[in-house]
């Protein structure tokens, strides 16, 4: 991995993704402000906050589901705050939803196989005439979809429909799903949302091994501090749509701002307890 | 390296698809008016072309899961487009007038008319997709309420275009879809529409009906997969509705109104919303029914029992609607895959019948 969790704190000369001054409003309400973040490549970042701060707002404004009110994000220096959602995937951000948004009705391998459409390289004439280039084209699709559900232990559920798969293996297949459009930073939404103890060691030892095997860079929301304080290289704080803290796990732990924004005004508390 | 599949066994499957499907349209178009008796074959010729249509509608609203409630307009735009070219450029070309009756015998001829058919799908395409751009932003209800305005107003235009009939509509098309064009016309559409559900874009209007959000976080452009979805549609009922023009003979602004509509909408229903298989014996079957109540008239104690055939259509719409659970699970479609499926199933349920009995 590149990143060097000590001095991240300072400018990331090697980023995947930077948001500068990033703002978005609704109405007079300032979801996010001013923020700026960047992201290291082959890093694990965690994007942190009391509920309401902000983060999924921010997963929004990076995937183009909301438009920027003002600000730039680049992905590998190139602009996309202005793309579509599926332009931007294109580009190789891939993400998971907080309330998973799977294809319910179509079965495990349809999912997988669907995300992976747009990197079928053929198009409308050679799916009507389906003639040798329609079938290697597809062979090569069915073949990257059932590896990468070999791979991660879905292969047994391929023909169920989505909707009926546990809520950990839903979670699990979700992120399949975005990797399977081969994407270069994975957004993860409070992927252990809901899961128990051991489906997160589960979750977690996924995320680091997809992390290495397809080199990826990681942005994750999560609420359970375990996982965020052993997963992450760097973690930004929101509070209020503002960033007020950034760094790693350790230095995060012990900022007074953080620990206020988490627990109020008061005594000192040992923000590690939670 | 990656699997290859191998081209001779590629083509030799897509050659023996196209005999078959060619003995298909062959049987269609030769062999049924052969063996069915003739007051059957007018209720089912309709039943047949209502499944092109119909087909059209299901690639909307069963795979898409975009509803519209107007497609008898763009099934009238073809027919109105094709059965105007027959009626007003083909008499010119081929001198076709009185004491002269239009008729398909020379392959110039031929070609006209499917050109006309084509034409009307075409125009119908065009207006699916002028219809699409701003209406496809709507979901659900909203999008089925603008496609109903759009069909009520393509009725009420034709109503007072005097140059297109007015309100007693286009008469004397020539009634040129016979058999064997409906079998080729059906069996096309089947074609074009399981190549299109069985690939990458069939694949993305059933994403789009699941969940166009994350659909669209997976690189799928769904503003263009709907617009392109409603103008194949469109294309398609309205070359089905050029096809019912030169069966009926006429073609009235009352066969576009939203009733017809929803004739259609009920077909794709039926067939369990998205199964080509199903849409297609949905539509089959609803089609004739006006048709064979017709026959009733023999039967006057049992006409006299019902009193109106519509009350017999709709307690049998209501039973189908109840029972369609039975046969139409969820997508499931008369495939090959289907075929192979069911005889290992077969063959296991028989070889385990016989496993004790050897043992």
């Amino acid at each position: 991995m590149a990143s060097d969790p000590g001095h991240l704190a300072a400018p990331v000369p090697d980023a995947m993704l930077e948001l500068q001054s990033v703002s978005r409003f609704f109405g007079g309400l300032a979801a996010v402000r001013n923020l700026d973040m960047a992201i290291g490549r082959g890093s694990i970042h965690g994007l942190i906050g009391p509920n309401g701060a902000g983060k999924t707002t921010v997963f929004n404004l990076i995937t183009g589901a909301t438009p920027l009110s003002s600000g730039s994000i680049r992905m590998e220096g190139r602009e996309i705050g202005h793309l579509a959602p599926h332009a931007i995937n294109r580009l190789g951000v891939a993400r998971t939803f907080q309330n998973i948004r799977l294809f319910k009705g179509i079965s495990v391998f349809e999912n997988v196989r669907t995300a992976g459409s747009w990197r079928s390289g053929y198009g409308w004439i050679h799916g009507l005439v389906q003639g040798y280039t329609f079938h290697l084209r597809e062979a090569e699709l069915h073949q990257r979809t059932s590896e990468l559900l070999d791979e991660f232990g879905l292969a047994h559920r391929a023909k169920e429909p989505a909707g009926a798969l546990p809520y950990g293996e839903q979670r699990r297949l979700e992120i399949l799903r975005a990797l399977a459009t081969r994407p270069k930073l994975l957004l993860l939404d409070e992927p252990a949302a809901g899961l128990n103890a051991s489906e997160t060691d589960a979750l977690m030892q996924l995320v680091e091994r997809i992390l290495e095997q397809y080199e990826l860079t990681i942005l994750v929301i999560e609420h359970d501090m375990r996982m965020v304080m052993e997963l992450c290289d760097t973690i930004t704080v929101l509070d209020l749509g503002e960033r007020i803290c950034e760094g790693d796990p350790a230095a995060v732990r012990n900022d007074p701002l953080v620990i206020q924004a988490y627990l109020g005004r008061g005594d000192t508390v040992d923000a590690s307890d939670q | 390296m990656a699997y290859r599949p191998d081209p001779v066994r590629v083509y030799g499957h897509w050659l023996l698809a196209a005999a078959g499907l060619s003995l298909a349209a062959a049987a269609i178009g030769y062999g049924i008016p052969k063996v069915l008796p003739t007051f059957h074959l007018d209720p089912l010729a309709l039943g047949l072309i209502y499944a092109v249509i119909a087909l059209g509608l299901n690639i909307v609203n069963g795979q898409a899961g975009l509803f519209s409630i107007g497609h008898a307009a763009f099934a009238g735009i073809g027919a109105y487009t094709a059965g105007g070219l027959s009626t007003m450029v083909g008499p010119r070309l081929f001198g076709w007038g009185p004491g002269m009756p239009a008729q398909l015998d020379s392959p110039a001829a031929a070609v006209f008319f499917m050109a006309s058919l084509l034409a009307g799908g075409l125009v119908a395409a065009l207006f699916g997709y002028l219809v699409g751009i701003p209406t496809l932003r709507l979901r659900g209800d909203y999008l089925a309420i603008a496609t109903l305005g759009f069909g009520e107003i393509m009725r009420v235009v034709l109503d007072n275009t005097a140059s297109l009939g007015g309100p007693l509509g286009m008469h004397g098309i020539p009634r040129f879809t016979t058999y064997p064009v409906i079998g080729v016309a059906l069996v096309l559409t089947l074609i074009v529409c399981r190549n299109i559900a069985t690939s990458v874009p069939g694949r993305c209007f059933v994403a789009l009906r699941e969940d166009e959000i994350a659909a669209e976080s997976l690189g799928i452009a769904t503003t263009r997969v709907k617009v392109n979805a409603m103008a194949l549609s469109a294309g398609i009922a309205g070359i089905g509705g050029g096809l019912l023009a030169h069966r009926l003979g006429s073609y009235m602004p009352v066969d576009l109104s939203w009733v017809r509509s929803v004739e259609f909408v009920l077909m794709v229903v039926l067939g369990g919303s998205g199964s080509i298989t199903g849409t297609v014996i949905a539509a089959i079957t609803l089609g004739m029914l006006p048709g064979e109540m017709l026959q009733l008239t023999k039967w006057p104690w049992l006409q006299k029992l019902i009193g109106n055939k519509m009350v017999v259509y709709s307690v049998l719409l209501i039973v189908m609607m109840l029972v369609r659970s039975l046969w139409f699970k969820g997508g499931w479609e008369l495939s090959f895959q289907w075929m192979r499926d069911s005889a290992a199933r077969l063959r296991r349920r028989l070889s385990r019948r016989e496993g004790p009995a050897n043992g």
